[in-house]
């Protein structure tokens, strides 16, 4: 998509749970930009709060991030559409997943069995 | 009828030129005061002339740029009036809809809402446009709806509207580099992301600008991209800096004069960084540009979008640069001021170390309210009228801030000019309708408004006589704009036991 077929172009899969701090998530994207030096920034977004209702916890995490470009997209609400989506990726090791909040347990036991580490804030 | 596939448009406040009168479009940041709304429409935002098709004969820049973009990449695209759209349902695939303020959260539109309680009517005319007939028919028929520009960020503080109108996508940011795959995406029906921001690493280069393909609001044209200066929390300044060479500048211009529209406005962050070195001005590339622009548009009127007062002063006090342009190149023939947007902010030197560390450079920051008040007196003296801002209700502010702003206000009066204050309002505080008069405002920040609403009622008069709207075809307007002075004065007038009250609790 866009500018996502780019080499330098990062992705992260970002799910939105239960509670869990957006502000951490700001904290963390804001290191992960710099630490590799990121300049375009795809984030994969799966929410129970649909689109575009999930820019509501996401919104200040867009606002505090403007040293790089950014595709943000929904990609469904469902553990079925992130297994999809985790599937559809080509290079699993470069992948990043933040899970915000309280994920569903099968959906960590799923990361776990493909051994994808995954951060939680 | 041409078949296009890609729609560009706005609402009225944007696609209107103001009378030829930039100034003029301010009102439509504010709420209908005192009249029908339909009247305050027609002040601040007349309808433009179209062609057979409906296409403006002009548009606004930004608009302008995403269409050159658009047809130089062989999309078949157009900008059409909000009025005409409806002539393009059955080719229509992609509407794409560009603001700056499309809800009235940015300034001075927010500080308004919230002063008047009242919501502005350039939100008014956006949510009704975006909910026209027109629109829902479009959406029904699977027409992408992609909208942007400076204000995009606005729609992720109206997710229900968004849902409600079934935009597709906001994108932000300097888009020509990305538009062209985005475009083709939506009319191959592909999937789009909700949202994108292009930083800048995706920032186009000069060559990567595209030459407007027709007249853009008032001739504005665009002479540079970026601004050096830092201010934190900005991202123009994160972007790198860009001089338009002249000869895109002067096609732009002819492209202007071929469309009818005989003035020009240049536009830049800090016109007067044009080719400059850093923060200082340097005479030839500003010569330059202006003999060369005054030589296309001979009569016409020339008018800078913003300059910043520490680089005004520098130009003037070490080339005699500001009147050497405004004598030789701006007041000739029938024009005699040249009018511009400035920012004070505040007159707090304290406050600016934080806020803009590098507004008045190269000279300190500590020096600030003196920088200003000489900006000042070398506009007078050259009859460049400057509409200013002030911010007031800045984080960080004390109130001693806002007492250093009212000492300077002082200093500022024997010189003619606008100055308008914002209040900086963060954005939620509209959930709180009391928030202004119960949180944030205190007797010094009334002070300060009642200070530049003395400043700047004694100068509007004589602007609009002597300089702003003195042409007869304008008399309609100066009599709506005087009925409205009046009434401002009397209001404030009736207030002021109230109001005295207030500073001396
Ligand atoms: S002067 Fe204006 S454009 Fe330049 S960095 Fe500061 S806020 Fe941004």
């Amino acid at each position: 998509m866009l500018m996502s077929t780019s080499l330098d172009t990062h992705h992260v899969v970002v799910v939105l749970g239960d509670g869990g701090s957006t502000d951490k998530l700001v904290g963390l994207t804001n290191e992960f930009i710099i630490k590799r030096g990121v300049k375009r920034l795809f984030v994969h977004v799966i929410s129970q709060d649909g689109r575009p209702k999930y820019f509501e916890r996401f919104r200040n995490v867009l606002q505090s991030l403007i040293h790089c470009s950014l595709i943000i997209k929904y990609e469904g609400s469902t553990t079925n559409d992130f297994i999809r989506l985790v599937k559809s990726t080509h290079d699993l090791s470069k992948l990043v997943v933040v899970l915000v909040g309280e994920p569903p347990t099968e959906l960590k036991d799923f990361l776990k069995g493909l051994g994808i580490n995954y951060i939680s804030v | 009828m041409p078949d296009y596939e890609v729609i560009l448009t706005s609402d009225r406040t944007m696609m209107s030129n103001h009378h030829g009168k930039e100034f003029l479009g301010f009102l439509a940041t504010g709420p209908a005061i005192n009249m029908p709304e339909k009247v305050w429409m027609w002040l601040a935002a007349p309808k433009l002339r179209v062609d057979e098709f409906g296409r403006p004969k002009e548009a606004p820049y930004g608009l302008r740029k995403v269409e050159a973009k658009l047809i130089d990449e062989g999309f078949k695209a157009a900008i059409i009036d909000p009025d005409y759209i409806h002539k393009y349902l059955n080719s229509m695939k992609v509407l794409m809809v560009g603001h700056h303020d499309f809800f009235a959260y940015g300034p001075p539109s927010i500080g308004w809402w919230v002063i008047t309680g009242k919501e502005p009517v350039n939100r008014l005319s956006l949510m009704r446009f975006m909910r026209s007939e027109v629109v829902r028919k479009a959406k029904e028929r699977g027409v992408r709806i992609i909208v942007g520009g400076p204000g995009a960020w606005q729609w992720l503080w109206e997710l229900d509207f968004w849902r409600e109108c079934g935009v597709d996508l906001v994108i932000e940011g300097e888009v020509e580099r990305v538009i062209g795959g985005v475009v083709r995406k939506a009319l191959d029906g592909e999937e789009l992301p909700d949202y994108i921001y292009v930083g800048p690493s995706d920032t186009p280069s000069i060559d990567e600008i595209p030459v407007i393909k027709g007249g853009s609001v008032n001739g504005l044209v665009e002479i540079m991209r970026g601004c050096p200066r830092g201010c934190k929390f900005c991202s123009v300044t994160l972007r790198p800096l860009r001089f338009i060479p002249l000869d895109k500048i002067c096609e732009e211009v002819k492209v202007n004069l071929r469309a009818g529209v005989r003035s020009v406005i240049l536009h830049s962050e800090d016109v007067l960084l044009y080719g400059a070195d850093g923060i200082r001005p340097k005479p030839d590339p500003l010569i330059k540009l202006h003999s060369v622009v005054r030589g296309l548009v001979k009569d016409g009127n020339i008018a800078w979008s913003h300059v910043s007062l520490s680089a005004l002063k520098y130009a003037e006090e070490n080339y005699k640069l500001v009147s050497n342009i405004v004598n030789n190149y701006i007041r000739v023939g029938k024009q005699t001021f040249i009018g511009v947007e400035v920012g004070i902010e505040t007159g707090s030197p304290r406050l600016a170390k934080i806020i803009m560390p590098a507004k008045a450079a190269p000279y300190p920051v500590e020096a600030w309210p003196d920088v200003v008040e000489d900006a000042f007196r070398i506009m007078h003296e050259n009859y460049i009228v400057p509409a200013a801002t002030l911010i007031l209700g800045l984080p960080g502010e004390e109130p001693d801030d806002v007492v250093k702003t009212a000492e300077l206000l002082d200093r500022l009066k024997p010189y003619r000019s606008i100055i308008v204050p914002m209040f900086f309002v963060p954005l939620g505080a509209l959930k709180h309708k009391d928030w202004f008069r119960k949180h944030n405002i205190n007797k010094e920040h009334i002070e300060v408004m009642l200070r530049t609403f003395h400043h700047t009622v004694y100068w509007a008069e004589e602007i609009m006589e002597k300089f702003y709207l003195k042409e007869p075809y304008l008399a309609p307007i100066r009599l709506g704009l005087k009925l409205f002075i009046q009434y401002a004065k009397w209001r404030i007038n009736k207030l002021k036991p109230e109001i005295e009250a207030l500073i001396k609790a």
